[in-house]
């Protein structure tokens, strides 16, 4: 330590606020957070519930799993709306399941984005490689994490003003492709859907295995909840910007599903690496063409930001905890970031990136994905089992109570279901980690756990208590 | 050499320096303040506060 170090002596601390993440945050920020880290499924990923169940069973899965966003969304906000901490689904699990499932939503938040991260910076390269033979996919990976990772490590509020710069021009590309297929004009339109659809190939199993691959339109929305302690105003950003966040994806899915269906026959699009680039090119339009290629690298930016955004102040949160070594809960004295969280991940990151085994990375961030789904809709109902409406003042109530939880673990179930049809060795090697990460903490770690550090909210205490 | 392989070789440039930058000031920062400065926690009282309760007042 050099001799000029600062010590909380010798600053007055009141002036600066150490260990307080910067509350800039409005709705459109939380927007930008959620609708950035997802776009990137609208432009890639979400063809392949086609190759699994046909242009209509895509459809169908679609809707089925936008359904069970809403439903999450509308959990996730009632219980976020009272939770002004940053750590999203693993906060609620703190409060309301306790410290062993808290420790496991939160490493499940880690490593469902640090995988999507790793996913979407390599994405960013072999887009970029397209362009010439010449160009070198790895200088712009790197280039790529550097500057979302500089960005993060500088402050929340410049990263989601950039994400929801990037997040809009993306989103507006879809729309670009819509129009420039001329769908309005019925004699004009390039949209052949009678030509380039299939019905149900492999049956209602088809749809059902298709679950898997239609979280890819709203995989990772739910991170909306880990802006919380950086909200301006928690009770109302987080309602705003999630619910809006969901109805814009439900929006965007649509219009994907419908445009790329018309223009690219259904076995080519089931196996496309990115549709709605290839769907562009099917309009030979230079215009569209250069504006999807802007999009899809702009979604996979937004995504990758969002995602360094999110996993470290997931580990920010365990480490401020006590769940890991609180080493990792600093908090930059200048850009009041969490940056050792931050750092840390960055390279765990690109060795999940450099494993060469991208969908495997990707089945494991769905898989992470979908346990904490499941462990929000049993958190929703014991949620409103322990503090009844009237208990607890929310910044929003999620109307038609318990139906939103129930349909929310049902449709989970059903994405299990899929996934066990895809891919049942990875469903059952994840499986294996959680159990024994579980093991490890209660053997290992659970005597460091200050459990006065740990709850800290003033809330009441709960029903029956 | 082509000017994709020049744009090749620029990316790398920026890619170290903006990694270089980070771990500068991740050092920097490390050595010119303390653990009870970058591990504090602000009053309880006034950073948890529940904004649902307070009627969603501003927290800034």
């Amino acid at each position: 330590m050099s001799n000029n170090i600062i010590t909380s002596e010798v600053i007055n601390a009141e002036e600066h606020q150490y260990g307080q993440l910067k509350k800039v945050l409005g709705p459109a920020h939380i927007w930008a957070l959620g609708v950035g880290i997802v776009l990137v499924g609208e432009f890639m990923g979400w063809n392949f519930t086609i190759a699994k169940g046909g242009s209509i069973g895509a459809l169908i899965a679609m809707w089925a799993v936008g359904l069970l966003y809403v439903t999450l969304v509308m959990c996730n906000t009632e219980i976020g709306s009272v939770i002004p901490e940053a750590g999203g689904q693993y906060a609620m699990a703190k409060y309301i399941l306790g410290p062993l499932a808290a420790f496991n939503v939160g490493l499940m938040i880690v490593f469902e984005y640090a995988m999507l991260e790793a996913a979407n910076i390599l994405v960013i390269g072999e887009i970029i490689k397209t362009i010439h033979p010449d160009v070198n996919s790895l200088p712009y990976i790197f280039l790529s994490l550097a500057l979302l990772t500089v960005l993060n490590y500088r402050g929340i509020q410049a990263t989601l003003t950039v994400n929801l710069v990037i997040t809009a021009i993306a989103y507006v590309t879809i729309f670009i492709l819509l129009f420039g297929t001329k769908f309005y004009v019925p004699e004009a339109s390039l949209l052949r859907h009678e030509e380039m659809m299939s019905g149900l190939p492999y049956g209602w199993i088809g749809i059902i295995a298709a679950f898997q691959f239609g979280i890819w339109f709203y995989l990772g929305i739910e991170g909306t909840a880990l802006g919380a302690e950086e909200c301006r105003s928690t009770g109302r950003s987080l309602p705003v910007g999630a619910l809006t966040g969901v109805v814009t994806l439900l929006v965007g899915a649509t219009i994907t599903w419908y445009v790329t269906s018309g223009l690219v026959n259904w076995v080519a699009l089931g196996e496309s690496v990115y549709p709605l680039y290839e769907a562009a090119l099917a309009t030979e339009i230079p215009f569209v063409i250069a504006a999807l290629f802007v999009g899809t690298v702009l979604a996979c930016l937004a995504s990758a930001s969002g995602c360094i955004a999110d996993s470290g102040r997931s580990w920010f949160s365990m480490a401020r905890d006590t769940l890991i070594p609180a080493w990792f809960g600093g908090v930059h004295p200048k850009y009041k970031t969490p940056y050792r969280a931050i750092v840390f991940l960055v390279p765990i990151s690109l060795s999940f990136a450099f494993t060469g085994l991208l969908d495997q990375v990707i089945a494991f961030s769905i898989l992470s994905g979908i346990y904490i789904y499941l462990l929000v809709g049993i958190m929703m109902l014991k949620f409103r089992q322990m503090y009844p409406l009237g208990n607890l003042n929310r910044g929003y109530i999620a109307p038609w109570h318990p139906y939103p939880a129930v349909f929310l673990i049902i449709l989970t179930l059903m994405v299990f279901v899929g996934f066990y049809l895809g891919y049942a060795v990875n469903l059952l090697a994840g499986t294996v980690f959680y159990i024994l990460a579980s093991i490890w903490f209660v053997v290992h770690r659970y005597k460091f756990v200050d459990t006065h550090t740990f709850l800290k909210s003033k809330w009441p205490r709960p029903q029956g208590y | 050499m082509s000017g994709y392989a020049v744009s090749n070789w620029v990316a790398w440039v920026l890619a170290f320096a903006l990694f270089g930058w980070l771990l500068y000031d991740f050092i920097t920062t490390e050595r010119k303040y303390s653990e009870d400065i970058i591990l504090a926690r602000v009053d309880e009282d006034e950073f948890m506060v529940n904004p649902a309760q307070e009627g969603g007042r501003e927290n800034e």
